[in-house]
């Protein structure tokens, strides 16, 4: 009985759904709802059910009833559309749908990458003391980082111990912070946030993302440095791209190094748009003792590797995203955003 | 840094069977960066970066030296053809002369050499002369100023010249300025002087020489100049930066001086000087250069074991391919003192070792060990990816706009790039964008997720992340609803407050508070075996509609759920399921709740 009311109902429905004119419907609701009609019929047999099934069958009964007087009711005209006239390469009407920034498309897949092989995703300040932005990562007074031409500066009170309020000029702030958290190795951290330079150009914005990867252990060498960024480039960038590392030089690595990517277009061969087939992605190198012991993590034991690059130029050196002017990506023109 | 260097000019120094090419491949892969080589005629000039702690590099002998000890590690014959640096001096030196009386402040320069070249006959320089110059980018001016570009480019240690019968009194006193005090260099620009500049005055008390950055105008060589006095020094860097920067003066000199440059370099290239000057100018040097020197000569050492630097490469090299790296760039083994400032610790010989034996030629591999255990808040990552692909699909745009505003709140930069970004904001609003962005769409609707910085007496500001949504269509429930949607999305209903502003309404939201009680967890009710029964009544709408329902709400726990179906003026539709966890309702058992709706809607 109850395939038997199940299958009246789906014949019920797709008769309704189909019926075109309000005659048809007429007939339809008398055929099923009438006193002598199908329904009834049914209704009749259900006291001779055993006891068992006869409250559950009951239920059922009535939710087929009061689905078959709602179709009716509700179907005026037909869903589907039945007409001869009608034009199905007519455009569809779509679900409202927005644009996700590409900072925000970049940054979901470089910490997606870096997740999958164990590194933890974490947030530190962006207004930060000198002493994590460049006292403890090694970085003399002097360093022209740490002067007024390149960083911005809190208006503020230094801090006894900790010095000046800085705008971060980089994400290498979390490194003494997450060695700090942790207390001890192992660390492997990936910190994505916003850093600030007094700089505007086609190629620099004053506000900007870094993407900064920290890995402390025991055994830890360069060929692990190696390992990771090769693992990065060619899940962010295709299996197609390569990458290698070249001498450079930051106060807070050591040895430190320039790592290049071939580039999207010649791949390698050398062409018009890059520095003889490569482009740079940014620096990364083996952490400097000094970082390490700010971070009160004893040097003779644990080494570690770093790298810091920025979002949107990594970004821009995926395949075919040839933005002119760096400064588009903050102009918040609609017709730009509505482009990703 | 950058530095142009022609191949013919590194050759002079340098023999080897590797073609500019492969030179400009094995030096960036092992050295300074060759960005571009360019080639104009039949010389090829290779266009260098040099990063700020190889000063060492900036100079054609300098990439000669560097190039010497990488070019064997792919195979090429290379040797040095001399070493300007290892040379007789055909002078004495001596720390008083009787042609010059000096005052030094010793913490300024840690080398005062200077020696008088008589009769000079100031013309143009040779056409080789010139060439070599064209070639870095430089123009001959006369055979005086041409010798101090040539070795400052071919050395890397800049040299200045006085016309002597310029200098009062021919006597110098080299100290800190005072502020204030106005100096015109070579350039005819005049600069009024920030203060605690290195400066040479001369015996009438007036400055001559804005040190280390370019010299004065007052005492420069001209076609008149018959005598000169060859100046070659090392100043205290950080002065030099200091001065250099904050009167936007950046010259080729200033950007070496600001490295802290050797005291070995500088006799030599006052040798290599007087030569040239002999050679071009007919001049005739003094017997006794003058010579103070304010810093011991150099002697270091720096210890690393092959297991120290092993353990940092990830390979087993010998202690003899470690040793040969080590002579090629001129460790004996102390450390060769054109690496002073750069040789400092054992990870210092580990990076030599490293890049030498060629960072190409390491293995790449992934870490195993442990993975740390103390986990970060990192489910707020996974909220704001959440809130933020919900708005997308609810056809919501994502704006990044500057942290920084005009707006005074509170939290000031001391060195804004402009005025319009002077303060940290505190927070986040699309009334800029959206006045940009008015008439190039028929309608905008956007989202952000920032922090904002709440400033705090003697501390860090706190970093609070937030949420604007703005829409410029003015249908206020459609953007309630989102919000409300949202509030369903993140299993929590949090406070909003919707704000209306002329062309746009917008709803900030403190995420900071909410990201911590998101959850994605529901309560499971069992489904009922009982049909509810529905009934659709009318109201008037005389009081708040979240007062109306409350009010419907306390009349019968059997009322499961409200529904506004239609509202028109005052009047309401709504949709009323009555429901019972234990039995069938029957039309029977709601007739009295009719009854109370009903005198209900009446009341209202």
């Amino acid at each position: 009985m109850r395939e038997k009311l199940l299958n009246l109902k789906n014949e019920a429905l797709a008769q309704i759904i189909s019926a075109t004119d309000p005659e048809e419907l007429e007939h339809l609701r008398a055929h099923y709802l009438g006193k002598s009609g199908v329904l009834n019929q049914f209704a009749k047999e259900l006291p001779l059910l055993p006891n068992d099934l006869k409250s559950e069958t009951g239920q059922l009964f009535n939710e087929i009833k009061s689905a078959i007087a709602d179709a009716l009711a509700s179907n005026s005209q037909a869903s589907i559309p039945k007409s001869q006239n009608f034009d199905s390469s007519l455009p569809g009407i779509r679900p409202p749908l927005g644009h996700l920034h590409p900072v925000t498309r970049a940054i979901d897949e470089i910490s997606s990458i870096f997740e999958k092989i164990g590194f933890i995703r974490v947030r530190y300040p962006e207004v930060d003391w000198d002493w994590y932005a460049f006292e403890s990562l090694n970085m003399p007074k002097s360093h022209p980082a740490r002067d007024d031409w390149e960083t911005f500066f809190v208006d503020a009170p230094e801090h006894p111990k900790l010095g000046k309020i800085v705008l971060t000029p980089h994400t290498s702030n979390g490194q003494v912070r997450e060695m700090e958290r942790l207390g001890q190795p192992p660390i492997r951290m990936i910190n994505i946030a916003k850093c600030y330079r007094r700089q505007s150009d086609v190629s620099h914005t004053p506000m900007f993302h870094q993407f900064e990867g920290l890995v402390v252990d025991e055994g830890i060498n360069i060929t692990h440095l190696k390992g990771t960024i090769n693992y990065f480039v060619t899940h962010f960038f295709g299996l197609e791209r390569k990458s290698r590392l070249r001498p450079n030089h930051f106060q807070f690595t050591e040895p430190s190094f320039e790592v290049d990517v071939t580039c999207d277009i010649c791949l390698g061969k050398g062409c018009k748009l890059c520095k003889e087939g490569w482009l740079e992605l940014g620096g990364a190198g083996m952490v400097h003792p000094n970082v390490l012991r700010s971070g009160k993590i004893d040097p003779k034991r644990y080494t570690g590797f770093a790298f810091g690059w920025g979002v949107e130029r990594t970004y821009m050196m995926k395949s075919g995203l040839k933005i002119p002017d760096l400064r588009l990506l903050y102009s918040n023109d609609i017709r730009f955003l509505n482009q990703f | 840094m950058q530095i142009l260097i022609p191949d013919s000019w590194l050759r002079e120094y340098l023999q080897t069977d590797a073609k500019p090419k492969d030179i400009q491949k094995a030096l960036s892969l092992c050295g300074p960066s060759v960005e571009r080589l360019h080639q104009r005629g039949t010389e090829f000039i290779y266009d260098i970066e040099v990063t700020t702690n190889r000063v060492d590099m900036m100079s054609v002998y300098g990439i000669a030296r560097e190039a010497v000890a990488i070019l064997p590690r792919f195979n090429f014959q290379t040797k040095l053809l001399s070493d300007p640096f290892i040379t007789k001096l055909s002078f004495k030196t001596a720390n008083s002369v009787n042609y010059l009386t000096v005052k030094v402040d010793p913490n300024l320069c840690q080398r005062f050499s200077a020696i008088l070249i008589k009769n000079v006959s100031i013309k143009s320089s040779p056409d080789w002369l010139v060439k070599k110059l064209e070639l870095v980018g430089m123009r001959g001016l006369n055979n005086v100023i041409d010798i101090s570009n040539l070795l400052m480019h071919e050395l890397g240690q800049p040299i200045h010249t006085f016309d002597y019968d310029k200098i009062a009194s021919h006597t110098m006193v080299l100290r800190e300025s005072r502020a204030g005090e106005l100096l015109t260099t070579l350039d005819t620009k005049t600069h009024k002087l920030p203060g605690g500049d290195i400066v040479i005055e001369d015996g009438s008390k007036k400055l001559i020489d804005m040190c280390g950055i370019m010299g004065g105008l007052n005492s420069a060589v001209d076609e008149h100049t018959k005598n000169v006095l060859l100046f070659v020094q090392t100043y205290e860097p950080v002065h030099i930066r200091r001065t250099s920067m904050s009167l936007a003066h950046r010259t080729n000199a200033a950007v070496l001086f600001e490295k802290d440059l050797p005291i070995e370099s500088v006799l030599p290239t006052m040798e290599k000087s007087i030569q040239l000057f002999k050679q071009l100018t007919g001049g005739q040097p003094e017997p006794i250069t003058i010579d103070i020197l304010n810093e011991k000569p150099h002697s270091k050492t720096v210890t690393a074991s092959p297991d120290f630097i092993n353990s940092r490469l990830g390979i087993n090299l010998t202690v003899n391919e470690i040793n040969t790296i080590l002579s090629s760039l001129g460790f004996t083994p102390q450390v060769p003192w054109w690496r002073k400032n750069d040789i400092m610790i054992p990870e210092d010989i580990v990076e030599e070792v490293a890049r030498i034996y060629g960072y190409h030629n390491l293995p790449s591999q992934l870490m195993s060990g442990d993975l740390p255990t103390n986990r970060s808040n990192e489910s707020e990552f996974y909220w704001v990816s959440r809130i933020k692909s919900s708005l997308k699909y609810w056809g919501f745009t994502e704006t990044y706009t500057y942290s920084l505003t005009p707006i005074d709140t509170g939290l000031k930069l001391k060195n804004p790039l402009l005025s319009e970004w002077s303060y940290l904001r505190t927070s986040l609003s699309h009334s800029q964008v959206i006045s940009e962005n008015l008439g190039r769409v028929k309608e905008l609707n956007l989202f952000e997720i920032a922090n904002v910085y709440i400033p705090r007496k003697n501390d860090l500001p706190i970093e609070e992340l937030h949420l604007v949504i703005s829409t410029t269509n003015s249908d206020f429930l459609k953007f309630k609803g989102v919000i409300e949607a949202l509030q369903t999305e993140l299993g929590t209903n949090f406070q909003f407050e919707i704000a209306t502003h002329p062309t746009y309404l917008s709803c900030e939201i403190n995420l900071a508070k909410i990201l911590p009680i998101a959850t994605g967890l529901r309560k499971f009710t069992p489904i009922s075996k009982f049909s509810p029964i529905i009934e659709d009544i009318n109201v008037a709408l005389n009081t708040k509609y979240d007062t109306l329902i409350n009010q419907i709400k306390k009349i019968s726990p059997l009322i499961k759920q409200i529904d506004l179906i239609d509202k028109y003026g005052d009047k309401l539709t709504l949709r009323l399921s009555f429901h019972s966890d234990s039995k069938q309702l029957s039309s029977e058992d709601i007739a009295p709740l009719r009854k109370k709706l009903i005198s209900l809607s009446n009341q209202t």
